[in-house]
């Protein structure tokens, strides 16, 4: 016998359920975020599997198939499994650079690069300019007068000014970027979490943790650190296309990647004598840094505003049915 | 106001001080300034007699009292390029780079009334517009969009000169133009940007609703009360742009052969002249904390509530 009122409801399937979510809504129903999503989605899965996704490899020199325009087919000149010389014909959907190199394959791989310096510089900054905030946002006194000073002196200098002293005195490579980043940019970071954690831990429910005994790591992992999330995760995004500009003038300058490795600033400079014959070396990655470094801002002003109490509302609009049944975020 | 205003110098001071400290510091401890001087091939006789004609095998910390009297008094030995005073070369260098800053600010300053327009109606068609449009330029790599403008006004459709510069006179207009568009449209962009966000968050306070229930015309809103509330972040928000400003010099510099600060900064490094790297950044970091100083005291005149006590 059963009865009418407990009819057991089908469980409903976990996609489902996250897809309702208003969120995620609101991220489809915004066409310029889904599209920016979409597009560093791709941008995203051909960095990382870069040698996969690549038609050509990327530093292989065809002198004769030089300055070839877009949408273009010519014969490469390759060695054969006898290691004989033998022409194959290969098609190049954006052309080849002033050595013959293929356009897409350099793109794909040349942005490996800018992308893992954007992200890996996001996340080394990130993590010195979190543990320092939380220190100076949570013990204080002399600690944070410290921290903060030192932000103030760090803040004054000019993010490419600072990155030039650090490489002129390390030297250029991959490893002393991603230390310019660490250096340069974790003051924002610090003072986000300085800000979040001075206003969390004089609320009631940090006083009542520690009024029945719990010690700072548990105050501060349990209840601190998820308040950070959403401000340091929008952050992060915005600083993200930071670096990779930043990384690109740099390497434009000299002062960054140097070859035989690649990236999109690196490409541009040495594309740049090449302007008037073969305008597409030098726009083309232009464009990816300008795309890439666009979607990463409209995800994070997206994500900031979605994180905003008194702005949500006006994004979250379109799923107000849901917001009365009060389904959570 | 008086202690005010001797706080907030002395404060400054210590930012500067401690900005060179910082760069005593990475040269001395970091690397080693002879190697920056005589580069990677130099021999060992090279490098010694360098250690002693430029007094670098004194112990460390004569040589960083010897550094911090030389720049108090404003003494930065001579440039090892161009055996002139690294400071006077620095000198020469600033005017053309407030130049271009001028121009560059004037153009952005546009962002403010588009920020203005674009917060009537958050969401609106002409803010999500100004949204994306905003972002789109402070996206742009700014080396590419100077690259970009040389291709096309200057060699294809000629009319204005790639690069180069005549002085400061009436004949040099022409070749400002470029370097200056070159700039602007992150200046521009971030203002509108400040200006609307600021907007925004003023609009969604009581005073409006009292002012709107009074009767006043949405322009008498928006223009007497609400601008001048977010003026003062506005001003803040600005000056620190301003400080970054520098950033997109070095390069538009560099890309327009404009003869400025930051052109001077990259050619120094490029020819391993340590005095006169020293000698820009001391200038470069004394003009951030010069607009911020102002910055302040703008702050503070146009908000008569913060205590100057």
């Amino acid at each position: 016998m059963q009865d009418s009122q407990t009819v057991i409801q089908p469980r409903a399937n976990r996609i489902v359920v996250i897809w309702q979510k208003p969120l995620v809504q609101a991220f489809i129903n915004d066409p310029v975020t889904l599209i920016s999503g979409a597009f560093l989605a791709i941008v995203l899965v051909a960095v990382l599997f870069a040698p996969w996704v690549s038609p050509h490899k990327y530093q292989e020199q065809q002198i004769d198939l030089r300055h070839l325009p877009l949408l273009s087919s010519g014969e490469a000149i390759v060695k054969d499994t006898e290691d004989r010389s033998v022409t194959e014909v290969r098609y190049y959907l954006l052309g080849t650079d002033h050595l013959g190199r293929d356009m897409v394959s350099r793109l794909i791989h040349g942005g490996r690069v800018s992308v893992t310096v954007g992200v890996l510089g996001v996340l080394v900054s990130g993590s010195i300019g979190i543990f320092l905030g939380l220190v100076a946002g949570y013990y204080r006194g002399v600690v944070d007068d410290v921290i903060m000073r030192v932000v103030d002196v760090f803040m004054s200098v000019p993010l490419l000014l600072l990155a030039l002293m650090v490489l002129f005195i390390l030297g250029p490579s991959f490893t002393n970027i991603i230390i310019v980043f660490a250096i340069a940019r974790w003051m924002l970071f610090c003072r986000v979490t300085r800000g979040v954690v001075m206003s969390v831990r004089e609320q009631t429910f940090v006083e009542a943790a520690k009024a029945i005994g719990c010690t700072d790591q548990r105050v501060i992992g349990r209840h601190i650190i998820p308040n950070l999330i959403t401000p340091v995760l929008t952050l992060a995004a915005l600083d993200v296309p930071r670096n990779i500009l930043t990384e690109s003038a740099l390497s434009f300058l000299g002062f960054g990647i140097q070859p035989p490795e690649s990236s999109w600033g690196l490409m541009l400079a040495s594309g740049r004598q090449y302007i008037t014959s073969a305008w597409w070396i030098v726009v083309l990655p232009g464009l990816a840094i300008f795309l890439t470094a666009l979607s990463f801002n409209l995800v994070g002003v997206w994500l900031r505003a979605v994180s905003d109490p008194l702005q949500r509302w006006r994004w979250l609009k379109a799923t107000q049915e849901s917001k009365d049944a009060g389904v959570d975020y | 106001m008086r202690n005010y205003m001797i706080r907030r110098l002395g404060h400054s001071v210590f930012i500067v001080m401690g900005l060179m400290a910082m760069l005593f510091f990475a040269v001395n401890v970091l690397g080693d300034p002879v190697e920056l001087l005589a580069g990677d091939d130099a021999t060992q006789e090279v490098i010694d007699a360098m250690r002693e004609k430029y007094g670098l095998d004194r112990p460390m910390y004569a040589r960083f009292g010897d550094f911090f009297f030389n720049f108090l008094t404003g003494d930065f030995d001579r440039s090892i390029r161009y055996s002139v005073e690294a400071k006077s070369l620095v000198w020469d260098r600033l005017p053309n780079t407030a130049a271009l800053a001028v121009v560059a600010w004037s153009i952005g300053m546009l962002g403010i009334p588009i920020g203005m327009l674009a917060a009537r109606r958050p969401r609106g068609l002409m803010d999500r517009t100004v949204n994306i449009l905003s972002f789109a330029v402070i996206s742009i790599p700014d080396f590419w969009l100077a690259l970009m403008m040389m291709l096309i006004l200057a060699v294809q459709f000629n009319l204005l000169p790639t690069s180069g510069f005549v002085g400061l006179g009436p004949d040099g207009w022409k070749y400002i133009i470029l370097p200056a568009m070159a700039l602007s449209p992150r200046v521009l962009g971030r203002n509108a940007q400040i200006t609307r966000a600021t907007m925004i968050d003023e609009l969604g306070k009581q005073y409006v609703a009292t002012a709107r229930s009074k009767g006043l015309t949405e322009n008498t809103v928006l223009y007497t009360h609400v601008l001048k509330n977010a003026s003062i972040s506005i001003v803040t928000l600005m000056g620190d742009e301003l400080a970054g400003f520098m950033n997109g010099a070095t390069i538009t510099e560099t890309i327009f052969a404009w003869p400025g600060l930051g052109k001077l900064l990259i050619d120094a490094i490029n020819s391993r002249d340590l005095p006169v790297v020293t000698a820009s950044v001391f200038v470069i970091a004394l003009m951030v904390m010069l607009i911020n100083l102002m910055v302040d005291l703008i702050y503070t005149w146009l908000d008569p509530r913060i205590s100057y006590g």
